[in-house]
Order: C-alpha cells, then structure tokens, then sequence
C-alpha cells in the first residue's frame, strides 16, 4: 500500500488546508485501513466557501448558456474518461460494489449531459395582461447561494450551477462536496 | 471527486466548493449557512431526522430547503405475476448496494396465495448472492459503509426478532459485511416496520387483496419509490394513483432510475425533484410587466 494521500477542502477554486492544518482519518469499510487523511473543515472553511460562492455568483448568473453547457459536456468527458479510476475509489472508499460504482458513473455522466441542455430551456413565460399595451412575463431567477449536505453512502451527482457542499463524513474523496454552488443555469 | 472534476472541466472558480469534514462535524458548518444572507437554499440527501432540524432552522431564516430524504419503500405482488420476474426483481430491488439506496425495497407485501412459494424462492436466491471485497468484480454484497451502519441494521434485527419475528437468512455479519437478511411475521411495533432502515434487510408480508397491499403499502409517513408487479400491465397502472409516493413503478424494482425523471419524496420523504423539474426548486419566478401607456390611477 502506497502512502496514504492528503486530500484537500476546495473553496474559491483554490485547494486548500482546514485552519491548523486539521485532518480526519476516512476508512475503507472492507479492509478497514486508512483511505485518505481529509481537511477537517468547520466554520471558517464554510465561510470561505459560502463567500466564494456568493463572489462566483453574478458572474456565473450571466454567463451565456452555451459557456454554460460546454462545462458540463466538459465535466460528463471527464467522468467517462475517469470512470474505472473513479469506480476503485469509489468501491475502496465507500463499499459500492464495482458493478454499482460503475452504474453510478455512468449516471452522473449522464445526468451532466442532460444538465448541459437544461441551461437552453425557457426561463419564463409570456403572460395575458388585463391592460392595453402590455408586455408581461414570468421569468424565472436563481436563488442564489445553495448549500447542499451530501452524505456518503451513495456516490451520485451534482446538479445545476453554485453550490458549496459539505462533503459526507463517510465518503469525502468520493464525494468530495458541500458545495455553495451559485445554483441554477439562469 | 467533484472538485476536482470541476476544477478539470473549468467551472469558474467559487462556482462549485466543497468542504469535507469529521464525523459529527456538521453542525458548526451548518450554523455557518444559516447565518450567511447569502445562502439561500439548503439541500439535504440524507435522512428525516437531519431534515427536520435543518427545516426548523431554515423557517426560521426562512431561507428555502431541498429535501431528498429517505423511503421505507414497498414492492405490492399480485398474484398473477410471473414468479421468477417476481423473484429477481425483489432481490435486486432489496439488495443491489448491500441495501444502502434510498430506493431499495424495504418491504415486499405479497398476495397470500402465492407467498409461500415466492418466499421459498426468494430466500434460495437470495442465499446464492456472492459477498465480500468490493473490489472483486463478481461480488454483489460489499461491506456496509461503516461499522455505525452495521450495528445498527443488526440491533434492528435483533428487535424484530425478539419481538417474534422470523428470520429466514442473513442475520449475521463478518467485518462490515452484512449477510442479505429477510424477515416475516415482523410486529409493526418494531423499529425495522416503520423506519427506513439503510442496509441488507427487508421484510415480507402477506395480504389478501391489492386493496389490503396498498394500506401496509401506505402504512408509514414515507413515501419515496415504490413498485407493483403483476401480469397485467394496466391494472398496476390503475392501482398507481392510490400509492402515497412520489415513484411508481408498475413492472419495474423501486430501484430505478431515469435522469430527466422528476424523482423525488411525498410526505416524510421531502419534496426535491431530480431533472429539468429541479430548476424551479432553486429558481424564484418574478413578474415583470412593462406598459407603454400611461395608466388610469384612482388618484
């Protein structure tokens, strides 16, 4: 067994270390050794996160839709090129059974193409109006930050736009997220 | 993972964060959302009692939630099934994931009639599923994700049992692996009757009727995925509607999955939605109307 590896919190698209340096051992439910040394984050982490998030926001919020989809296309390549990597880590760290991380990869690729056309759906309505000489409309606009608590004992996917997720205690190379994800594709 | 993925992918940076934490960490971060103005919606996958604290906090800061929580999900077989369907899709149903999807089948409610055969099959089939290493491509039983898990799926079993439950197979462990376990004749006061219960174990019932199936069907404040098997394709369509959950799968498992689906909980099951429906559940619809005349106001 090579040494174990130190995994990061990521924030602001910077890999960073919890405050003081501060790790929690993630185990290997089968061979119960240590999987990975993970960033113990607490509230300055998730301040770092949420500001991040809320920084990325407008920006992200204005981006055109086909900058938009082409990360997610990008992303869904990605999963698919890295999916028997991502299926031992997944087996390793979480349990899953390599038939089912293998699913679940294929899922998330899936789920990130289709999330590549979401952004090219219609944001709104056009409304009736009692009154002459009227333009109304119902458009939909994001929230804005949202924060997602994931748990570990199923690896699945991330949708839509930011986010700051907190990652499962169980499971956080998997799944490696709460995000603050300035949410949707606008 | 995800990080990494997005940072590869190019997501701007801020767009995607993910903060990791220690068992038992999640609170002082969770303290952190709700005081951030910023933050505007939480979403939780996990399970009801998280979602309830997190649901209280958020009226409170009336900042909006996304719940997908869990399911106690139940299969209804009617009698003019196709036994051997029947079979393999319970198994599956109960035990793909050693029993850690919120969607596995977690009781398998069965017309009288033919119960006793389909429990004979299910339990023989069920004894053949290959445990042990993940990592073993033939295996379909891992190990649970944490000992936690494993004590208290056994703690479970051990009620029911005591509580005059039979236990047919399973009921037993090595390391964090659980043997695939089916129970009958399970009071519903035990805990493993009306709460979720994450890992290999499910319950079978006998009823008379699909009438009487539907009832135990509805019987707990879950209502995630549930599945009607049976040979006629439109009467399980019928029968659909009168399930209080949010998936209904007539002929196919309660595992089961389409992306652009709206999948999601009713009642203590939460209300989030998977595909193109999940965009209203992070999106606020705002009126905005514009008149090039000038308006008649009442002063």
């Amino acid at each position: 067994m090579s040494e174990v590896p130190v995994r990061k919190y990521y924030a602001g698209g910077q890999w960073r270390e919890a405050a003081g340096g501060a790790v929690f051992e993630d185990y290997e439910p089968y061979t119960g050794e240590v999987f990975a040394r993970v960033a113990d984050g607490g509230a300055a982490e998730a301040r770092i996160a949420i500001e991040a998030a809320a920084e990325a926001f407008p920006a992200w919020a204005a981006l055109a839709p086909a900058e938009k989809a082409k990360l997610f296309y990008r992303a869904a390549e990605i999963v698919r090129r890295r999916s028997k990597e991502i299926a031992e880590i997944l087996a390793r760290e979480t349990g899953s059974t390599i038939p089912f991380s293998t699913f679940q990869q294929e899922g998330v690729a899936a789920t990130l193409e289709q999330a590549a056309n979401w952004v090219f759906l219609p944001k709104g309505e056009v409304l009736q109006s009692n009154v002459p000489n009227t333009h109304s409309v119902g458009v939909r606009r994001p929230l804005g930050v949202v924060a997602s608590f994931l748990r570990g004992t199923v690896p699945t996917s991330c949708r839509g736009g930011p986010c700051s997720t907190r990652s499962p205690q169980a499971t956080p190379s998997s799944s490696n997220r709460r995000s603050s994800r300035p949410y949707p594709p606008d | 993972m995800v990080a990494e993925i997005a940072e590869e992918a190019g997501f701007p940076p801020g767009v995607i964060n993910v903060v990791t934490h220690a068992p038992g960490g999640a609170a002082v971060i969770a303290d952190e959302f709700f005081a951030s103005p910023d933050v505007r919606v939480i979403n939780l996958i996990g399970g009801v009692n998280t979602a309830r604290l997190l649901a209280e906090r958020a009226g409170r800061t009336l900042k909006r939630t996304v719940l997908e929580l869990g399911g106690y999900n139940p299969t209804i077989i009617l009698d003019d099934v196709d036994m051997d369907y029947a079979v393999r899709a319970a198994t599956f149903g109960a035990f793909f994931h050693q029993g850690q999807i919120c969607l596995n089948t977690r009781k398998i409610i069965i017309q009288r009639s033919i119960h006793d055969e389909f429990l004979e099959k299910f339990v023989a089939r069920t004894k053949t599923l290959p445990s042990g290493d993940p990592l073993d491509p033939t295996t379909i039983i891992g190990p649970l994700v944490t000992q936690a898990a494993v004590d208290l799926v056994h703690n479970r079993v051990k009620e029911a049992v005591a509580k005059g439950a039979k236990l047919h197979t399973g009921g037993t462990y090595d390391g964090l692996v659980y043997q695939p376990t089916i129970l009958t004749d399970v009071p519903y006061d035990a805990t493993v009757s009306n709460e979720e219960t994450f890992g290999p174990l499910v319950i079978v019932e006998p009823v008379d009727t699909a009438e009487d199936a539907v009832r135990v069907a509805n019987r707990t404040m879950y209502g995630l995925t549930s599945s009607i098997l049976t040979g006629d394709t439109y009467r399980g369509f019928e029968l659909a509607p009168t399930l209080l959950h949010g998936i209904v799968n007539v002929n196919s498992p309660t595992v089961n999955d389409e992306i652009h689906a709206p999948m999601g909980g009713v009642r203590d099951s939460g209300w989030g939605r998977t595909g193109p429906d999940s965009l209203a559940d992070f999106t606020d619809v705002i009126w905005i109307n514009a008149t090039s005349d000038q308006r008649q106001l009442p002063f």
